[in-house]
């Protein structure tokens, strides 16, 4: 029995004796009735650990214990609602193998050493890479799961001391071609609206994203919108049918890639039926056509750099008469008529629209075009930067914007700016007083390439913190082999045993979520500060002082002087000053300390809601609108077009494979497979099929069937009729069960431009067992 | 041995004083084995009855109360179900199909009552106006865990806080997404939970939330 | 592991001496009331077993400013089982 409970009986019996003493004795009265109660539960703010939503959560904390969750009322996010994995959240620091002590490989085995004497062994396993085979034979991969001041550390770190680009992170595979959409779009990466477009919003067109599942907080958000408003309209774009699908008004169901071109016919058709707001595309739009037939990544070395060619509004009707609605209907599966449908949505003059997407679109080797052609179908109509008009992309992680997008933790990225520009290293080189040398203008590799550059030996030493790569890598079968290599040294921070664990050389613990102080940064722009609340178990640490600790072994005492007190606090006030400024200003720690969450830029104390709208933001130098992301002040209207994928069903492997996530767990479900409820309602992974290939193959619901890629093979049970329904010659796996490794099969293609690979399209075979 | 009835609270009367009654709620069931007045399961029954053999009544206004002698449904299930107070309770019966994000659960549980299909009271929600209930609620397929958990339950919150005999006790939880009382104590609730008086439904007139010490202030207003 | 408490009845005037002596033992707490609120103590103990419960009780019999003793709550670990009908 815990001294909390004991404590509460002590009081519960007091209490009675009290009572009875009441009225045994006239006028006596206890005045420690009161006190003799248990210390009372106290609530603190944290945002969410799991998604990118960013909901605020209210933590119960009673006797160093996290003991209950609410949703926090006074949260722009959520409003006091979560889903079942936030309700629970804090039962995932409780799993019984919590790693509490560092452990090092001796002769094939893990031994529990002492924290300090790994980082010790950490940081001379560093400096001997670095001396035999050079600063670029070191890596550090983290995630969007990183705090900020974590992913800002290691940016330091990696770039600004050890003079490396070698810095990814998992969100390369999540969000890159996010970025590399809103750049080449706008010049500026994240979305110029707000959550706050949901409620302004009355048609909502989801692109490949079951929010249902994904963002539940905000699909609820969206149906309490059409409970209010009778004009609403959902419109659910995907490949598989899901829950989404059924809540939509309408679904439509394309064949995978197709995207693309339905995108086009969307823009085809409102110029055809003279829908475009033709004053907003000449004063803020400029059109720029990109390279063409620009491959998949297959090949190691791999390297490709888009460029812009200006191009009239001719060339864009031009380019875009191939997309016919009834061209595009036959090779989409769409019908002609739901092209039109959702032509007439966009177009309509009294409708607000809001897209939103997440994976479907990003995780495709088309990505970054992906992302621009929903840009164009909104710029078109000048739906765009208004309350209720907005494409909206939404994030899978914590902090994937707040700390890889923000501080930067990619190959090119600077925590403001990219290498490749002087004055965005200058600048860099003087807030972290190291000299401007060391900040190398070229990047390396981005994620794919930095784990085959493992494999193949060109990188040495990798240090992964907050996220599992054996289990999220395409190909996986490739990218584990090289980490196990003979002469490959992996040091894995984590909280629980992985399969990443697994292969480690050094495992150390890491202190989650709130047992240390930190940031995330959500979908929409918002900073949210949580402050520590627990002790961490064991030698647990957070990431951001393990990363630290190792700093001041390689010499670089003066970039880190931090106390351990203070150095959350002057790590925020220090990366502030990278953004200082109308166009990026980052809310004082004081703020972020009192508000659920403040949206950056937030120049004068003031939160920007709308980007690139004179009427919202200050930076803006003209209006009503300035997209001053480009030189040009316009925003960039792209011709992409429709092209094939690297790998299509064929005779031998007849069937499309598409790999996602289901609603109770959460990335590889190392977190949430240890939150009893959430174990209990999905205990493992499963193959859904559409019923009429499930009858073909003579498979019923539970069955084991053997899927087949040209990488790998894997077994698993059946869904029939289960939690989605795949179109008839597609099969769905969800990733999040590392006892069934469905990357074993998935292909190691990327968008060419995000460098972002593709989980959603390659070709297996289906076999029953 | 469930975690609600490890501990053998008993209340030992001195004297002859039936009137001066610690109840502690968890433990009622015991507690009245072992001979103590146990006024929390006293449910009145007001005509008419919540559930007839053979058929789904569902429950509109007005409201009413009544035991149900056949409710699978105890005060400890009503906790076991739930990770901590307050926490969305697991689905404990079959659910038809995993499509969709609301499969007809609000054909039973909009205004809850008598569900001959499961042979139970069901709840009824204190949150209609949210729709996607498998956000937050979810079935269990199996009792097993994929690694043991260190998780500690925190105990119900203490009832019959009340500061007089006569007076009427304060609410012990919190009220956000469980604002509306007939979710948890009309007249498909659990026994002990269950409103003496449904007749009255302004029920914050008389019962108060009780505002734990020390609560968290944010100290700046929310943007 | 058992929790107990009590009402403890001091012997006249000697409510002061009573409180002292059973906070000198380390498993007692005890509560009083409120000035001028009346002759009686509320005792609760907290003990690691029934063997140190019952050392305890032995103790407290021997305190002479001990008028009455009763009892008014138990509590124990085990599953289900009543405190004993002695005490």
């Amino acid at each position: 029995m815990d001294l909390t409970r004991r404590t509460m009986i002590r009081g519960m019996a007091a209490q009675a004796a009290m009572l009875m003493a009441a009225r045994l004795v006239p006028g006596v009265r206890f005045s420690a009735i009161a006190e003799a109660r248990p210390a009372a539960l106290q609530w603190k703010k944290a945002p969410c650990r799991f998604c990118g939503t960013g909901c605020g959560v209210l933590v119960g904390i009673e006797g160093g214990r996290a003991v209950a969750v609410k949703g926090d009322p006074d949260s722009p996010v959520n409003r006091g609602l979560l889903c079942v994995k936030g309700y629970h959240v804090v039962q995932a620091l409780y799993g019984e193998d919590r790693l509490q002590k560092a452990l090092v490989r001796r002769d094939g085995k893990f031994v529990e050493v002492p924290i300090q004497e790994a980082l010790d062994l950490v940081a001379s396993k560093m400096k001997e890479s670095i001396e035999q085979r050079g600063k670029d034979s070191v890596a550090v991969y983290g995630s969007g799961q990183w705090t900020i001041p974590d992913g800002y550390v290691a940016s330091k770190l990696v770039k600004g001391c050890i003079g490396t680009n070698n810095l990814e992170a998992n969100a390369r595979l999540c969000m890159a071609s996010a970025v590399t959409g809103f750049l080449s779009s706008f010049g500026l990466d994240e979305p110029m609206g707000c959550y706050q477009d949901i409620d302004h919003g009355d048609t909502f067109v989801l692109w490949g994203n079951n929010m249902a599942e994904m963002h539940p907080v905000l699909f609820s958000r969206i149906l309490e919108r059409k409970q209010a408003d009778p004009r609403v309209r959902i419109i659910d774009l995907a490949t598989r049918s899901t829950r989404t699908s059924l809540a939509a008004d309408r679904s439509m169901l394309f064949n995978p890639q197709t995207d693309l071109a339905i995108a086009n016919a969307i823009c085809q058709e409102l110029i055809a039926q003279d829908r475009i707001d033709q004053g907003f595309m000449e004063r803020f739009v400029s059109i720029h056509r990109g390279k063409t037939d620009i491959g998949y990544g297959l090949e190691d070395g791999f390297s490709f750099s888009d460029e812009a060619t200006p191009a009239s509004f001719e060339e864009l009707v031009e380019f875009l008469a191939d997309y016919t609605p009834e061209a595009v209907a036959e090779l989409s599966g769409i019908s002609a008529k739901d092209i039109r449908y959702l032509a007439s949505l966009y177009g309509d003059p009294n409708r607000n629209v809001v897209s939103f997407w997440c994976m479907g679109v990003n995780q495709h080797t088309r990505g970054t075009w992906m992302n621009n052609l929903i840009y164009n179908i909104h710029l078109l109509v000048g739906k765009i930067s208004r309350p209720g008009n907005s494409p909206f992309s939404l994030t899978g992680q914590p902090s994937a914007c707040g700390t890889v997008r923000e501080v930067g933790t990619l190959t090119h990225k600077l925590p403001k700016g990219v290498v490749m520009n002087e004055e965005h290293r200058q600048k860099a080189a003087d807030i972290w007083q190291v000299p401007v040398e060391n900040i190398q203008p070229k990047p390396t590799y981005h994620t794919v390439e930095m784990f085959r550059a493992l494999d193949r030996g060109d990188i040495t030493f990798l240090w992964v913190q907050v996220t599992n790569p054996m289990v999220t890598m395409p190909k996986l079968g490739r990218y584990r082999s090289g980490a196990e290599k003979e002469g490959r040294f992996l040091v894995v921070s984590d909280v629980y045993p992985t399969p990443t664990t697994d292969v480690a050389d050094v495992v150390l613990p890491s202190a989650m979520w709130i047992e240390r102080e930190g940031f995330y940064g959500n979908s929409e722009r918002r900073t949210q500060h949580f402050e520590q609340m627990l002790e961490p178990p064991g030698e647990a640490m957070s990431d951001t002082w393990q990363l630290i600790e190792v700093a001041r072994r390689l010499g670089y005492e003066k970039q880190f002087p931090w106390s351990e007190e203070e150095h959350i606090e002057s790590i925020w006030n220090e990366y502030r000053r990278f953004h200082a400024g109308p166009k990026h200003e980052m809310a004082t720690y004081e703020m972020l300390r009192e508000r659920p969450g403040v949206m950056w830029p937030c120049p004068d104390g003031k939160e920007t809601l709308w980007r690139y709208n004179a009427t919202y933001d200050p930076a803006c130098e003209q209006g009503p609108f300035d997209f001053y992301g480009k030189p040009d002040h316009r925003a960039w209207l792209w011709l992409r077009p429709y092209e094939v994928p690297p790998e299509v069903p064929d005779d031998d492997y007849p069937f499309w494979l598409d790999t996602g996530r289901v609603l109770e767990h959460w990335h590889t479900g190392s977190m949430t497979r240890r939150v009893p409820i959430l174990h209990r309602a999905m205990p493992k992974a499963y193959a859904e099929l559409h019923p009429d290939d499930a009858a073909r193959l003579g498979v019923r619901h539970g069955q084991r069937v053997r899927l087949t890629s040209r990488r790998g093979a894997l077994e698993l049970e059946a869904s029939v009729g289960g939690r989605g329904n795949p179109s008839p010659g597609q099969v769905f796996v969800p990733f999040f069960d590392e006892g069934f490794l469905i990357n074993e099969l998935t292909l190691d293609a990327f968008c060419p431009i995000s460098k972002q690979p593709d989980y959603k399209k390659c070709a297996v075979r289906v076999e029953k067992v | 041995m469930k975690e609600g009835r490890r501990y053998g609270i008993i209340g030992i009367a001195v004297c002859l004083m039936a009137a001066g009654v610690w109840v502690v709620g968890e433990i009622t069931g015991q507690a009245t084995s072992a001979g103590v007045t146990v006024a929390a399961s006293e449910a009145v029954t007001t005509a008419p009855l919540s559930h007839q053999e053979g058929q789904f009544i569902p429950l509109g206004q007005p409201l009413r109360t009544a035991p149900s002698p056949r409710s699978s449904r105890d005060f400890d299930r009503y906790y076991e179900l739930r990770a901590y107070d307050g926490a969305p309770p697991a689905i404990p019966h079959p659910v038809a199909t995993e499509q969709a994000a609301n499969d007809g659960c609000s054909g039973c549980h909009q205004y809850g009552g008598w569900a001959p299909e499961f042979a139970a009271e069901a709840p009824r929600t204190p949150h209609p106006e949210l729709s996607a209930c498998r956000q937050c609620h979810v079935p269990q397929r199996t009792e097993e865990l994929f690694r043991s958990t260190t998780w500690q339950r925190r105990s119900p919150p203490e009832i019959h806080l009340a500061a007089l005999p006569t007076s009427p006790p304060p609410i012990p939880h919190e009220l956000q997404m469980r604002e509306n009382c007939l979710g948890c104590h009309g007249a498909s609730a659990v026994p002990e939970l269950r409103t003496t008086h449904p007749e009255r439904p302004g029920c914050l007139q008389c019962h108060v939330p009780q505002a734990p010490a020390g609560t968290w202030s944010r100290g700046g207003g929310a943007p | 592991m058992p929790i107990l408490s009590y009402l403890a009845y001091p012997a006249a005037g000697r409510q002061a001496e009573l409180k002292h002596q059973l906070n000198s033992l380390p498993e007692c707490t005890v509560h009083a009331p409120e000035a001028g609120g009346g002759e009686v103590l509320v005792l609760v103990t907290d003990t690691p077993d029934e063997k140190a419960e019952k050392d305890l009780r032995v103790r407290l019999e021997g305190i002479e400013d001990l008028q009455c003793l009763a009892l008014v709550f138990g509590h124990r670990e085990t599953d289900g089982a009543a405190v004993e009908g002695e005490l």
